[in-house]
Formats: structure tokens, C-alpha cells, sequence
């Protein structure tokens, strides 16, 4: 299991620095209450003017185009474009099987969630970190400010890799309590014999932006296991004894590959960005190189 | 195809339990893994029977199976049998027996079989080898497998015929020891098949085939001369001459008698075909000399037409009896008339001395001295160069004797009975001639120039001397003791046989002159010393520094000197050999060298790939 200790320290200063010049795209826009970074189709108060309409008795008279109405002799309200805040729900895989890998994946997917948490309560998006294995573990309600980042930071580290994977369950159970849209992250290895597709469905019906990162380890992906063994599954214990062998080892590998097109495939069939990573690419090329890449940040 | 031991199938058994032993699992070693699923997926999609096809495809298993199939048919000793023209090698036995010697219009026997095995290495084929084996006495191999023709020709013309009788069996089975009948090979054996031993010889045997020799087959010839004394009369003896004629007609044949050139007697003798005649001559005088039989008849063979024997006087036997007083062994060895006996009480000084020029020496009860050469009786005394080592008294019971050994000769232990022995035990070199149930009573020991016969009791304390036995035990003893100046003797021995030279102490160095003139120089090691090259009849001269002795060596073989050819007999002459060999035959060809030859080849090729890189893992 993993030790809260072993994720120190997070995120280097220097990295932090050059996360804050990025920003977390979305595909749907944003529908926060609150003044953001993020376009809303609700007109707002930056300076990119979208239409007019008239007065109404209430409006901010900071707003109304006096130009017009010394032209019109009508009252008339510039309306700009709102930059809106977002929520966005970065949702941990803590079943125990991300306990395994070179490095953790459990490490991995903690310090793409603290960056993550960064960029975006740099861009004043209200930001909210949950585990999951079988249920979901909710932190707090999504908050915004820099000092945010640091409750995150506690949270993450207190976090342990244990318990079964249940895809479907969790994300239904987060669906069924996370507000509509914004914009969730998950971060598992999707190892869930149960599947996921069921969980991925009730986020969509939440019209949520949803951004699926799966971690897998390296010998998960090319696994060099050879002989007679038998083999136990890290998070139910089951077992079975079987002779490993190139033929059997070739077997596994277009399973695993039918795995990850299925995983491919219904994401695109459901809207949301899917992104693959290993263990063994270095954490701040994924970040920075391939999800800007992959248009999940810029 | 042929298999020999069809018993080393049994090694095919390993087979089911090298797949038993392939198919047992090693415990399975454990390992978590996050991807059990996929695992399980990918273990249900194997094909069914994949573990049969990964026994199939396992390389050391199949190259075991392999090595057992190999190891299983070489056991099993195959034979791969084809039809092939190929010659095989020649093995040829040459007889140079005495009967090879008879004369045939101008040449003899031996010159027209060397020629016939000339024309065997003429004719030998390319590719083929010859064999040459000289069937004299004892049989030899004059030259190996060779193909080079020299070389043959010169060990045909080493041989050369004998005054001996032939040894031909054992040379058929010296070269049967070479056939090889997978090669086809042909033993010929070019005799004149004199003394009938053909048919026996070259009947057993497909691949041997005889090539006879004929020519000159009249002969009458001497086939017994012994000398002997006759019971009346000092020097009374008696000559014993067997003649024998071998022509299938009768004949008259001359005899001259003579004993150092004088003549003895010259009878005429009227002998039928066939018929032999046992002659007896009375002779009295100095038993001293050669004497010689010899026939006057020409015929074809000539070596026995002679017979020798030398004549040896009995010498003066000088004997040393030191006894506190024995009176039965005193009065035994007076009644010797050539025994120059003096007997003393006390061990004569210097020992050396006064024993190195008796011929015997008996201690009786009184220990000897330390020695190393000489002729000794001991009785009831032990000395320090006999390794015997003796221990406490005993009774002993149920008298047991050597019949084989010379000493026993007629005696008869029964009803003896020894009061108390000492009980001893011989080391290596000392032999028991008489033993008791507990322990050896008469022994016998010879080491170099240390003859000895040792008494483990007190004749006084047993009833021995008192028996018939007691006379003829000693003579024995002393015969065994010093046997060349016992009585008078004849010195002759038959050709081919090895003649035991009695030497003075320490010969160094000894020439024997053979009748011929030829002299060979011989470095004795023993007393007596056999001398083997008797394949010369006649008088050979031994000198031993300024000592001579001779010796005579005759045929006096009847079988040999019957020198007809079998008649009747199938004659193959070399060149009919030659086609009898180059005829096709069914040639065999064991294959169990060449399978297990590939079977170590599939033993290696498995340790290179399977255990080498398991070692390799483990250092």
C-alpha cells in the first residue's frame, strides 16, 4: 500500500512557475457564478463586446451605451463577453492496483493531479480532488484560490492506494452528486474487470467535460513474466496457476491491446479526450508535452 | 537387418517416463499482478492441446527421446547385411612345421608353400591387406594387416620351416582371433596337412580355406630313443628305439647304434606299411657320452631319421645332515650309494663356507643360518629367509597332500600320524605340499638361487620314518633338492619344447650353440633356467664360463612324421584362392558404433543448448 510519505516532495517550485502560464482547455463552456477565466456563454464583463439589449430597470448602468442613446434616445446595455469560472473535478483511481508500477502509479496520478489542481486554481477555477476504488471519497466541495492548492496537497498525501476497483460504481456515484457541467479528470488504470463504460455514460449524461488519463506500467503494457506461475490478482487475491510463454505472453499483449481500443473507442463515442501514459515516461513530459499536445491544457 | 540383442529394447521403456518426467510441474512460483483478467482472458483463448504441442515443441525432450531411440537401437546391436563385391583381407597361415622340411625333387615342401603365398600377395586386390602368420611352435604373426606388398614378400621370407611339430589349431584360432567376417575376409592356410589335423582344422570354417602342398612321401622314421638302467647289474642299461614305417608299402630299413661314435649295434629291420617295431639294445659300459640312432633309409624326410641323447653319469651328492641325532633320516641317507654324507651336531663355522659346495643341506632341529643360495631340508628348524612365521604347538589332524607337485609323487599320507607341529603361517612364495586340517606340515619354497623344503615337525615325534612313505617322500625331496646329479640321466628333450638348463650358482651369462653352429648368448635370471629355442634337432652345447653341458633335441613325433598328404582332400590352388575370395558375399556391417556415435552427438548438442546456458545462469 502506498505511504503518504512516499509522494513527497510534490512539485518543485521552479515546475509550479511554469505551470501557472498554462490553463485547463474546455471543450463546453463554462457556467460558473463567478467571474473566471473561462468564456461563458452568459454575457460578462470582459472587453470583448458580444451584443445589445434593452434596458432593464436593475442593470448595472456602467454598462449602458450612452452613445447609443444620445443617437436613439433609448437605453441599451453593451453586453461582453462573461469570462466565467469553471469547476473542475480531478478524480483519483486508489484501488490498490495503483499501488503497483516503477515508478507507483499511484504516485504518478498524484502529481498529475496536483499539477492539474494548480493550473487551474491558478486560472481561478474551483477545483475539487476526489479518490475512488469501489465508492467514491470526496474531499471537500470544489473551491478556488492559490491556497487551495495546498488543502489539495494534504489530501493527496493522505490518500492510499487500496481496496477493488469499481469504475462503474464510483463514477455513477460521483455523477449523481457532481454539479452539471464542468469538467472532470479521471485518473485510473482502468484495470476493473467490471469495466467502465457504465460510469463514463452517467458523467456524460452530466453533460461534464470529461478527460479520461489512463496510467499503466510498463509491464503491464509488455509484460516479461516467463514460466510456471501462478498468478494473483493485486486487488481481489484470486489466483490460477498457468505456464508463461512467449505464445502466452503474445496472447496478453492483443488483449491488452483490444483493452485499450475499447477504452479508445468509447470515449470517442461519448465525447470525452482520452490520454494514455506509462509509468516510465517522465511526469513532466506527460504534463506539459503531451496534454498540451492533446489539448487538455495550453 | 539384422539385430543381435533384440533384449536392449527394453531401453525404450525410459521413453514414458522421460514424457512423465517432462510433464511434472515444478511448483509454480507466485506473482501479483494487476492485469489478472487479461490474463485469464488470454490463458482461455490457448488452443486445446497446447500441452501436447509444448511437449512437441520441447527441444531437449525430443533430442532425449532421441538419444534413448539411438542408444536403444545400438543396444539392440544391429547388423546391416548387403550383397557386396568387395574383397575382403587375407590372413595366411604358413605351416613351417618339421614335416615341411620333405625333400620333393630337389626342393622341399616349405619352398612350394612360401611360393603359394607369394602368389596370394601377388594377387592381393587393391584396397585388401594381408596377414601372415607363421604356424610353427608356438604360433606368431610375422607381419599385421599391411597392403604393402614389400613388406609381405620379406615376412614370407622370414619364415622359415622348423625341426619341430606344427602348432596348426592354434594357429587357425591366432587367426580367426584377426577375421573379421564382416569384411569378408579369408584365412588361408597353405600346409602339407601332414599328421591328418586338416580336415579338423579347416572344416569348421567357411572362410578357411587350405591349400595343400604335396610331394615326397616316403619315410621311415624314429619315433622313440630312451636310455635307461636296467634293475640287474651296476652298469647295465638298456636302449629303447621305436621305428615306425609310414609308406603304404613295406620296407627294410638299416639301424646304426652308436654311444660316443662306437658302435652298439647295426640291425637290418624288415617293417610292413604301416608297421611299427619297438626295438630294445643292451648296452654296458660308461653311462657317459652321446649317443646316437640313426637310419640309414633315404627317404623323403630326413629329420628323423636321427635321434641323440646325452649321456649323463649319477654324481657324488654331497650332503650336510647337522642333528642332535636322528637315527632314521641317519641310516635313510647312508643307504644313498652317491651320497658323500657328513653329519655333525653343531652349525659348521663359517656357514658359508662349508655349505656353499654341498649339494644339500638338512637341518634338523637346529636353526640355520641367514642364506641365500643352496639346497636345504629343513625339519622342525626355521630359517630367517623362508618367510614363515611360526607360532604355538598343535596336534594335527587329517593329513592332506599336493598329488600334483613332484614331491608327493606316490606317496600316501594315510595312516601317518605327527605327534605335535609347530603352526605356521607361509607368506607369499612358501607352498604347502602337506597340510592338516589346522595348519601346513611340508612346505616348499624357491626364491633365485634358495631351494628349500621345510618340515613343520619332529620326524622323531611322528610315525613317518616307520612308514613305506618315508623312503620315497625323501628320494622326492631329494630329486626335487638337486635333481641333475641324482641317477644317471639322459639329457634330451623333444623339439619345440623348452629344456630346463640346471646352471652353477650365479650365472651371469650363458651361449648355447645350436646344431646348426649358431651361437645365442642368454642372461639367466633362475636355476633352472629354460631355454626355449629348441627348433633344431641334434646336440646343442650350453657353456657357462668354462663349464659345458649338452643336450640333445629330437622329433620323436609320430604325427609329425607322417608326412602323407590327406588324400582325397579338396586342393585349392592359389589361384582358384583368389576366386574364391573375389566371389560375392553377404557382408555385415555392425552399426551400434555409428549410433551411439550420433547418440553422444545428440548428448552434446543437448548439454550446448540447454544445460550450458542453465550453467552459464547459475556462475
Amino acid at each position: 500500500m502506498l505511504e503518504t510519505q512516499q509522494v513527497d516532495p510534490f512539485l518543485e517550485t521552479d515546475f509550479l512557475e511554469r505551470l501557472e502560464h498554462l490553463m485547463l482547455l474546455t471543450k463546453k463552456k463554462a457556467k460558473g457564478a463567478n467571474l473566471g477565466e473561462h468564456q461563458s456563454i452568459r454575457s460578462g464583463g470582459s472587453q470583448e463586446f458580444l451584443d445589445y439589449r434593452t434596458y432593464q430597470p436593475g442593470d448595472d448602468l456602467r454598462y449602458v451605451d450612452w452613445n447609443v442613446y444620445g443617437r436613439l434616445g433609448r437605453l441599451f446595455i453593451k453586453l461582453f463577453k462573461a469570462e466565467k469560472e469553471q469547476s473542475v473535478y480531478i478524480l483519483l483511481d486508489m484501488s490498490a492496483s495503483m499501488a503497483a508500477g516503477n515508478p507507483l502509479k499511484a504516485i504518478y496520478s498524484k502529481k498529475i493531479a496536483a499539477a492539474l489542481s494548480y493550473i487551474c486554481l491558478a486560472n481561478m477555477d474551483r477545483v475539487m480532488v476526489s479518490s475512488f476504488n469501489d465508492r467514491m471519497h470526496f474531499s471537500k466541495t470544489p473551491e478556488r484560490g492559490r491556497q487551495v492548492y495546498f488543502l489539495i496537497l494534504e489530501f493527496l498525501r493522505s490518500l492510499k492506494a487500496e481496496g477493488i476497483t469499481d469504475l462503474n460504481a464510483a463514477l455513477t456515484e460521483f455523477a449523481s452528486s457532481a454539479r452539471k457541467n464542468g469538467v472532470v479528470i479521471i485518473l485510473s488504470d482502468l484495470l476493473s474487470e467490471s469495466g467502465f463504460e457504465q460510469g463514463m455514460k452517467a458523467l456524460e449524461y452530466q453533460n461534464l467535460d470529461i478527460n479520461l488519463i489512463q496510467i499503466l506500467d510498463q509491464k503491464e503494457l509488455m509484460p516479461t513474466l516467463n514460466g510456471y506461475l501462478k498468478l494473483k490478482d493485486w486487488e481481489s487475491g484470486t489466483q490460477d496457476v498457468m505456464t508463461v510463454d512467449k505464445h502466452l505472453r503474445d496472447l496478453y499483449r492483443q488483449k491488452m491491446e483490444s483493452f485499450l481500443l475499447r477504452i479508445k473507442e468509447h470515449c470517442h463515442a461519448i465525447g470525452a479526450d482520452y490520454f494514455l501514459t506509462e509509468t516510465s515516461t517522465p511526469f513532466d513530459t506527460f504534463l506539459i508535452e503531451y496534454l498540451i499536445e492533446g489539448n487538455l491544457i495550453k | 537387418m539384422q539385430f543381435l540383442n533384440p533384449l536392449g529394447l527394453l531401453l525404450l521403456g525410459l521413453i514414458p517416463i522421460l514424457l512423465l518426467i517432462h510433464s511434472l510441474k515444478p511448483k509454480a512460483k507466485e506473482v501479483s499482478v494487476t492485469t489478472f483478467f487479461l490474463w485469464n482472458e488470454a490463458l482461455q483463448e490457448q488452443p486445446s492441446g497446447f500441452r501436447i504441442n509444448k511437449l512437441l515443441k520441447n527441444l531437449p525432450l525430443i533430442l532425449q527421446i532421441l538419444i534413448i531411440l539411438l542408444s536403444t537401437l545400438a543396444l539392440i546391436q544391429p547388423i546391416w547385411l548387403w550383397n557386396s563385391q568387395q574383397y575382403g583381407n587375407m590372413i595366411i597361415v604358413l605351416d613351417s612345421s618339421a614335416s615341411m622340411k620333405t625333400r620333393n625333387e630337389g626342393q622341399i615342401r616349405f619352398d612350394a608353400a612360401r611360393q603359394k603365398a607369394l602368389e596370394l600377395i601377388d594377387k592381393l586386390p587393391l584396397l585388401s591387406k594381408a596377414l601372415i602368420i607363421d604356424a610353427g611352435t608356438p604360433p606368431q604373426v610375422k607381419i599385421h594387416f599391411s597392403d604393402d606388398k614389400q613388406k609381405l614378400y620379406s615376412a614370407i621370407y622370414d619364415i622359415q620351416p622348423t625341426d619341430t611339430g606344427g602348432d596348426l589349431e592354434n594357429a587357425k584360432f591366432l587367426a580367426l582371433s584377426f577375421f573379421s567376417a564382416a569384411r569378408d575376409d579369408q584365412i588361408f592356410i597353405i600346409t602339407d596337412g601332414a599328421g591328418g589335423e586338416i580336415e579338423k582344422i579347416t572344416g569348421i570354417h567357411k572362410n578357411i580355406t587350405p591349400l595343400l602342398v604335396r610331394g615326397g612321401e616316403q619315410n621311415i622314421g624314429i619315433t622313440k630313443f630312451e636310455i635307461r638302467k636296467e634293475l640287474q647289474g651296476q652298469d647295465n642299461y638298456q636302449i629303447l628305439l621305436e621305428v615306425k614305417n609310414f609308406n603304404p608299402t613295406s620296407a627294410k630299413v638299416h639301424i646304426r647304434l652308436r654311444i660316443n661314435n662306437s658302435s652298439i649295434s647295426n640291425p637290418t629291420v624288415s617293417l610292413n606299411a604301416g608297421e611299427k617295431k619297438l626295438l630294445f639294445f643292451p648296452y654296458s659300459g660308461f653311462f657317459s657320452g652321446i649317443a646316437e640312432a640313426r637310419l640309414t633309409s633315404n627317404d623323403d624326410f630326413m629329420i628323423d631319421n636321427q635321434a641323440h641323447a646325452v649321456l649323463k653319469p649319477a654324481r657324488t651328492i654331497k650332503v650336510l645332515l647337522v642333528t642332535q641325532g636322528n637315527f632314521y633320516l641317519e641310516r635313510m641317507l647312508e643307504a644313498y650309494p652317491n651320497f658323500d654324507l657328513e653329519i655333525t651336531d653343531k652349525v659348521p663355522q663359517p656357514w658359508r663356507t662349508k655349505t656353499v659346495k654341498k649339494d644339500i643341506v638338512i637341518m634338523d632341529r637346529i636353526k640355520p643360518p641367514s642364506t641365500i643360495s643352496g639346497n636345504f631340508l629343513l625339519i622342525d628348524a626355521y630359517s630367517s629367509n623362508i618367510p614363515l612365521s611360526t607360532e604355538k604347538s598343535f596336534l594335527p589332524t587329517s593329513l592332506n597332500g599336493d598329488k600334483n607337485h613332484p614331491i608327493m609323487a606316490n606317496i600316501d599320507l594315510n595312516g601317518i600320524n605327527v605327534e605335535s607341529a609347530t603352526e605356521t603361517k607361509a607368506e607369499a612364495g612358501v607352498k604347502a605340499i602337506v597340510e592338516s586340517e589346522e595348519a601346513g606340515l611340508i612346505y616348499t619354497y624357491e626364491k633365485e638361487q634358495l631351494r628349500a623344503v621345510q618340515f613343520t615337525f619332529d620326524l622323531t615325534r611322528s610315525d613317518l620314518p616307520m612308514k613305506v612313505a618315508f623312503p620315497i617322500l625323501m628320494n622326492n625331496i631329494f630329486r626335487w633338492l638337486h635333481p641333475n646329479k641324482f641317477e644317471p640321466t639322459t639329457e634330451n628333450t623333444t623339439s619345440g619344447s623348452s629344456y630346463p638348463l640346471h646352471l652353477k650358482n650365479n650365472a651371469q651369462e650363458i651361449t648355447v650353440q645350436t646344431p646348426s653352429g649358431k651361437k645365442e648368448r642368454h642372461q639367466p635370471v633362475s636355476s633352472p633356467y629354460y631355454f626355449e629355442n629348441t627348433k633344431e634337432v641334434g646336440i646343442y652345447l650350453v657353456s657357462q664360463g668354462k663349464n659345458k653341458q649338452f643336450f640333445a633335441v629330437n622329433l620323436l613325433n609320430e604325427r609329425e612324421s607322417d608326412i602323407q598328404v590327406p588324400e582325397g582332400f579338396k586342393n585349392t590352388d592359389s589361384e582358384g584362392a583368389l576366386n574364391l575370395i573375389a566371389d560375392s558375399a553377404i557382408v555385415e556391417h555392425h552399426l551400434w558404433s555409428l549410433l551411439f556415435f550420433v547418440a553422444a552427438s545428440f548428448l552434446a548438442l543437448e548439454w550446448y543448448f540447454w544445460v550450458k546456458p542453465s550453467w552459464k545462469q547459475s556462475i
